[in-house]
């Protein structure tokens, strides 16, 4: 008796151990549910801020993280409503964060999203006196997405007040004029995601804006396409195919994110989701 | 008082609670040099950022156990007994070890800023950021406002020592209080500016915070990390309210414990 009572310690971490075993097994031949990598939640402002022990600051990095890691390949509309909450969460904790209004910049109005990123530009530009950026990217959203030439040129100026650089000042303004005299310039979209490609270190976030820029480009072709069409035969085409037939294209262009292009009802080219969804200019 | 603050100091760096934080803080550091790496445009700025903020949990957990093991503890064991046997008032005993705390804390300041100078210096080789982090001048005063919050924080733990019966208390309400008083100011501008459209929610937590800011100081005043992290230097009235507000806190946190310890019975 008293032999097993020495034991009893060690025959319980036995028998426990066998009971382990015995179901690690099983639990891992089970299915898991999968998890999504896109953004589905958003938490009060209070309740990040008291997660994260009080400090804004850090509130704003780890929400900051979270949009980074999220995919955005599948995302549904949805989602991108939900990365944008997040985002302006971002901007309220810690307006000043550049990846946040740099990510905002190249995600969010090509998904629908133009109030959200205005909003965490506006805070970029007030929070960022010496940055001529953000006001750029905000004068760049009215004109392309906003359809506001005049309005965007006086933000465009602003960021040439902003530049230290005595060229690249000039070059704003000459921009600001054009934008007021032209309005909008699909060339100027593909530019722009060029040098974000260019400005930052993720070597896969560069490959997502090279493709976004070259589906503009395809775009811009298009554009040019539709309108010769329109100066041959008179009429807007019904579909790409005619441009085709006209001799106007050798061949469709191919979207670099696998999905296709279309008319509007105007007439006008576009990108048409998988499931046939009309996107707009993404 | 001196005799207080030289056994703090030693019995800082004999207990095992001072390389247990200081090793956490030293792991915060190596985390805010991986978390450059999920920057796409500041890996600098972003390293200093979770750094600074790694920072000051780690500090604020060194001086709340510091108190608890140099005060708390010696109330619970009665071994403060002794101590007062010595030829010196209460009210030296309870200085000498707040001086203490505070210069443990100087020290474990300094050993950590440097080493998050180089992990921020460190961070991203071969990419140049556009706008380059501050870490002269800017960076230091920085680390003194992170310094002088942790000391008020220090002063609370301190006061709630002299008056707890239970020895986790100092322990618990140090760590909410400093969780507390950091997250009052960014809570406050969130009420103030409607909640996100919560109605109700403005209209029940506006009263609770209007009284709360009486006795609870916002210690985000004392945070001036946009400095080195944006080269926008903090409004010098703002900083200078802030320090005064901290002061005077930690001023009425170590009065309180002084007329608490001086009026406890030790049976």
């Amino acid at each position: 008796m008293d032999s097993l009572r020495h034991y009893a310690g060690g025959i319980v971490a036995c028998l426990c151990y066998v009971a382990y075993a015995c179901a690690v097994q099983p639990l891992y031949q089970r299915p898991r549910p999968s998890v999504s990598v896109e953004m589905q939640v958003v938490l009060p402002r209070f309740v990040q801020v008291i997660l994260a022990a009080g400090d804004r600051y850090l509130a704003a990095n780890l929400a900051g993280f979270r949009t980074l890691v999220a995919s955005t390949a599948n995302m549904e509309p949805e989602n991108f409503r939900i990365q944008a909450l997040v985002q302006m969460d971002v901007a309220w904790f810690n307006p000043a964060h550049e990846d946040n209004y740099y990510l905002a910049t190249a995600l969010l109005p090509w998904n629908g999203q133009v109030g959200a990123t205005q909003t965490i530009l506006e805070a970029a530009t007030r929070s960022r006196p010496f940055d001529w950026l953000p006001p750029f990217h905000y004068g760049f959203n009215l004109l392309h997405f906003l359809k506001q030439p005049a309005e965007g040129a006086e933000w465009a100026r602003l960021a040439s007040e902003r530049s230290t650089d005595e060229m690249q000042a000039l070059q704003l303004q000459q921009m600001a004029a054009n934008w007021v005299a032209k309005g909008e310039d699909l060339g100027l979209a593909v530019r722009m995601h060029r040098a974000m490609a260019d400005q930052t270190r993720h070597k896969a976030f560069a490959a997502f804006l090279e493709k976004r820029a070259t589906r503009l480009e395809n775009l811009l072709v298009l554009e040019k396409a539709v309108d010769t069409y329109r100066q041959r035969v008179g009429t807007f085409p019904v579909s790409l195919q005619q441009l085709l037939k006209e001799n106007v294209l050798a061949d469709l262009p191919i979207d670099p994110f696998g999905e296709g292009y279309g008319l509007d009802s105007n007439g006008r080219p576009t990108v048409i989701g998988r499931g046939g969804r009309v996107r707009g200019k993404e | 008082m001196k005799q207080f603050f030289l056994s703090s100091w030693r019995a800082g760096f004999r207990g095992r609670s001072f390389y247990g934080v200081f090793f956490l803080g030293v792991a915060l550091v190596g985390v805010a040099y991986l978390a450059a790496s999920f920057s796409p445009r500041q890996p600098q700025t972003v390293a200093l950022d979770v750094g600074f903020s790694g920072f000051r949990l780690a500090l604020s957990l060194f001086a709340i156990v510091l108190v608890q093991d140099l005060v708390g503890r010696e109330i619970d064991r009665r071994t403060v007994v002794l101590t007062l046997a010595y030829p010196a008032g209460r009210s030296t005993y309870v200085c000498g070890r707040y001086a203490g705390v505070l210069a443990l804390v100087a020290a474990a300041s300094i050993v950590l800023a440097m080493l998050l100078w180089i992990a921020v210096l460190a961070a991203s080789p071969g990419y140049d950021q556009q706008f380059p982090v501050l870490m002269g001048w800017p960076y230091w005063i920085a680390v003194g406002g992170i310094w002088l919050d942790v000391a008020v924080v220090a002063a609370f733990t301190l006061w709630i020592s002299t008056v707890s019966t239970v020895a986790v208390l100092p322990l618990a309400l140090g760590i909410v209080f400093a969780i507390a008083s950091r997250a009052l100011g960014a809570v406050f501008d969130y009420i103030s500016h409607g909640a996100d459209g919560q109605e109700v929610l403005a209209a029940r937590a506006g009263p609770i915070l209007d009284v709360a800011r009486w006795l609870v100081p916002d210690l985000s005043h004392l945070d001036w990390r946009i400095w080195p992290m944006y080269g926008t230097a903090p409004d010098p009235g703002a900083m200078a309210l802030g320090v005064v507000l901290a002061l005077s806190y930690a001023g009425v946190m170590v009065g309180l414990a002084v007329h608490a310890f001086s009026r406890r019975e030790f049976s």
